[in-house]
């Protein structure tokens, strides 16, 4: 497969030129690599551990009080803590470094699952047209008529709280978005000259669609997807300070910033390690999927490259 | 020996539009023969490109096929184009007729390659005889191979002979999809590269290897016609309709196009429908010449006759609206009617010098006026 190949490292030479993208592509593979290493990093269990939970996902806390209570007040930046702890003791650095899990997955499967449905909606809400259209998109319009967010946070609300049910609530309010994207530039390419050029040496209308029409539509929801993983894990960080994601002390970035409610200034005792370091950690996490998705822009569009 | 190949008989078609039916071609005539070069001319808008998507039954909604006949004679007889089933017609489009689109460049997929672009159109129509000759090669090599090559080589084979029982199988499609599995398309891709390099160098294209791996953006407006000309023509079509070819492109290279098709036309045989607005064009490719007005064809005779002795009042005065020097340059009265409410009777009525009372009231037949000269109009009686 020599032309792949040879493509492949075009794709790496286009990267080298702009050094965003290589920023980008540095900051996600900073976290891919935390997240491949977090056993080892973050071993579970501690020799510390208060409290050993099975789930390599729940923070572990330590000794702190003789007598075996927690104590609520967190702590700053020691030996046993590089980051500290957070409310109820538990560890920041491990809820760091395992919440890298957590996000990949909040921001992968969300974004890969609304993709999946929002290109079948798209694909054959414009493919048949009509009567299939019109039901497909105004259904979609339904859900694009509620605020994203709030609709979210009902979902949660009423199935429970839980990281699943956030996903499932993001996938809900994420398809349309693709749907909508999709369709219209299926639409779009539709009315090309080399569609119509297909058809004239006789291809199939599956063939048409998906060797014609798909391959050049795909390319905006490609740099929306991208794009959008940042942007869920945002969502998913927002529904978890307003206490509707991750349980108390699980390992997950948006779910230690809301437990720093507390912390952050009220009755004199500031800890501000306690929402500075997971801000900061979401932070770079979105902007690096950012830059990583304007770097795929530049890249994928043979149109636009290679001039 | 003028035997004709496309007979287009009463076609109608019209577009229902949020402003109205619009009546895009209202009973038009048209045949092409054997071999002939054919130039269809009119007006902008005058349904010169419907009337060829319609020959492929490709009219973009909301257009309609109403009526009429398009009867095309192939290799199993006479078949009327616009009463086929769509998978039929199918294999006929890019095999007995193909099309050549006005812009080169919309008209090639940016995201292939011109290799992948071609090779669609072989393996459209011609993937039996790709497989055959892949298996040939096959063959050869198995015989010379090492007792590990062989084995790899029987597996290829196996492959290569279901595509060549039932080019719709589904065991090398599924297969083509895995890596590994699939290099036995290496072979297919081969053969089939080689194909295409060769009718890229029947097109003129210098350095045919190099283009191969070209994506459509990367070569000139030229070129890239060029690419769509070698697609139009992979499979030796019966007829090939060339919608304005040259429109789009600088006059250097339209003349090179013009003689390359000219060139082709000895080598291949096709019969040529060549769109265009462009009277000079007409009056050096072409033998035949239909004239087209407001959807209706007005007037088909042969070249000479046409620039000599023209019989349609609008083919006397677009001959006459030709601009030359150190004459009176005259234009046609009036404009081009709406194709929504078009006047009734003639066409061309409205603006006509010679009509009468009964041109406004009845449609003109068409009629065979002289030997072999066509026209629609009431001055002549067949």
């Amino acid at each position: 497969m020599a032309p792949s190949i040879k493509e492949f490292k075009f794709m790496l030479h286009r990267m080298k030129q702009s050094p965003l993208s290589i920023v980008g592509l540095s900051i996600v593979l900073f976290y891919v690599a935390i997240a491949v290493l977090a056993p080892v990093l973050a071993p579970p269990g501690p020799s510390w551990a208060f409290v050993r939970y099975t789930d390599p996902f729940m923070m572990p806390r330590p000794i702190t009080n003789p007598s075996g209570g927690t104590v609520t007040e967190p702590s700053p930046p020691g030996p046993d803590h590089p980051f500290g702890t957070a409310e109820f003791q538990y560890d920041i650095y491990y809820g760091m470094i395992w919440g890298t899990i957590t996000a990949f997955r909040v921001g992968l499967w969300v974004t890969f699952v609304s993709m999946a449905i929002g290109l079948a909606v798209g694909i054959v809400a414009a493919y048949y047209g009509g009567i299939i259209d019109e039901i497909f998109m105004r259904f979609t319009d339904i859900i694009l008529a509620f605020p994203g967010l709030i609709l979210a946070m009902a979902f949660v609300v009423a199935f429970g709280r839980s990281l699943d049910n956030v996903l499932l609530a993001l996938v809900l309010v994420g398809w349309p978005g693709d749907a909508r994207l999709i369709r219209g530039e299926i639409l779009r390419v539709k009315q090309e000259d080399y569609v119509e050029a297909a058809k004239a040496v006789g291809c199939s209308d599956l063939r048409v669609m998906f060797r014609h029409v798909l391959p050049n539509a795909i390319y905006p929801m490609v740099i929306s997807a991208t794009l959008g993983i940042g942007g869920m894990v945002l969502t998913a960080a927002a529904l978890s300070f307003l206490g509707l994601g991750a349980p108390v002390g699980y390992a997950d970035w948006g779910q230690i910033i809301s437990s720093s409610q507390n912390w952050i200034g009220v009755r004199g005792r500031t800890y501000p390690h306690t929402f500075l370091i997971p801000g900061v950690f979401i932070f770079t996490f979105s902007l690096g999927w950012n830059l990583l998705g304007d770097a795929f822009r530049d890249i994928m569009d043979p149109t636009i490259r290679r001039r | 020996m003028e035997k004709s190949l496309l007979n287009v008989e009463d076609l109608r078609v019209r577009f229902y539009t949020y402003e109205g039916i619009v009546e895009a071609i209202d009973d038009a005539n048209l045949t092409v023969r054997e071999g002939e070069t054919i130039g269809l001319v009119g007006e902008t808008g005058c349904g010169k490109s419907v009337t060829s998507l319609s020959v492929l039954a490709l009219v973009p909604p909301p257009g309609k096929i109403e009526g009429g006949s398009a009867t095309l004679k192939t290799k199993e007889g006479s078949i009327d184009l616009l009463r086929q089933k769509e998978d039929r017609l199918r294999k006929i489009r890019g095999d007995d007729i193909s099309l050549i689109f006005q812009d080169p460049r919309s008209a090639l997929n940016p995201v292939y390659t011109v290799e992948n672009q071609v090779s669609e159109v072989f393996m459209q129509h011609r993937q039996k005889e790709i497989v055959k000759t892949a298996l040939d090669e096959l063959e050869k090599d198995l015989q010379k191979a090492g007792s590990f090559k062989k084995r790899v080589y029987s597996y290829e084979k196996k492959i290569y002979e279901k595509m060549l029982k039932n080019p719709k199988a589904l065991t090398p499609k599924i297969l083509s999809r895995i890596p590994i599995a699939n290099r036995y398309r290496r072979r297919l891709r081969r053969e089939l590269r080689k194909e295409i390099a060769r009718i890229l160098q029947v097109m003129r294209i210098p350095d045919a290897e190099r283009v191969l791996d070209m994506y459509p953006h990367e070569l000139s407006g030229g070129m890239a016609q060029r690419v769509v000309i070698a697609m139009a023509l992979a499979c030796n079509p019966e007829l090939l309709i060339a919608d304005e070819p040259t429109t789009n492109l600088d006059v250097t290279i339209q003349a090179q196009i013009l003689e390359l098709i000219r060139e082709l036309k000895g080598k291949f045989g096709s019969a040529v429908l060549y769109i265009t607005h462009d009277l000079g064009v007409v009056a050096e490719l072409c033998d035949r010449v239909a004239v087209m007005y407001a959807g209706v064809v007005c007037e088909l005779a042969d070249v000479n006759e046409i620039f000599k002795s023209p019989l349609h009042p609008y083919t006397q005065a677009l001959l006459e609206s030709i601009p030359r020097p150190g004459k009176e340059f005259k234009t046609i009265e009036g404009e081009v009617p709406s194709l929504i409410k078009p006047p009734v009777g003639c066409r061309f009525n409205p603006r006509c010098r010679k009509a009468t009372e009964l041109c406004e009231r009845e449609k003109p037949k068409f009629i065979e006026a002289e030997k072999n000269h066509f026209v629609m109009c009431h001055l002549y009686k067949g």
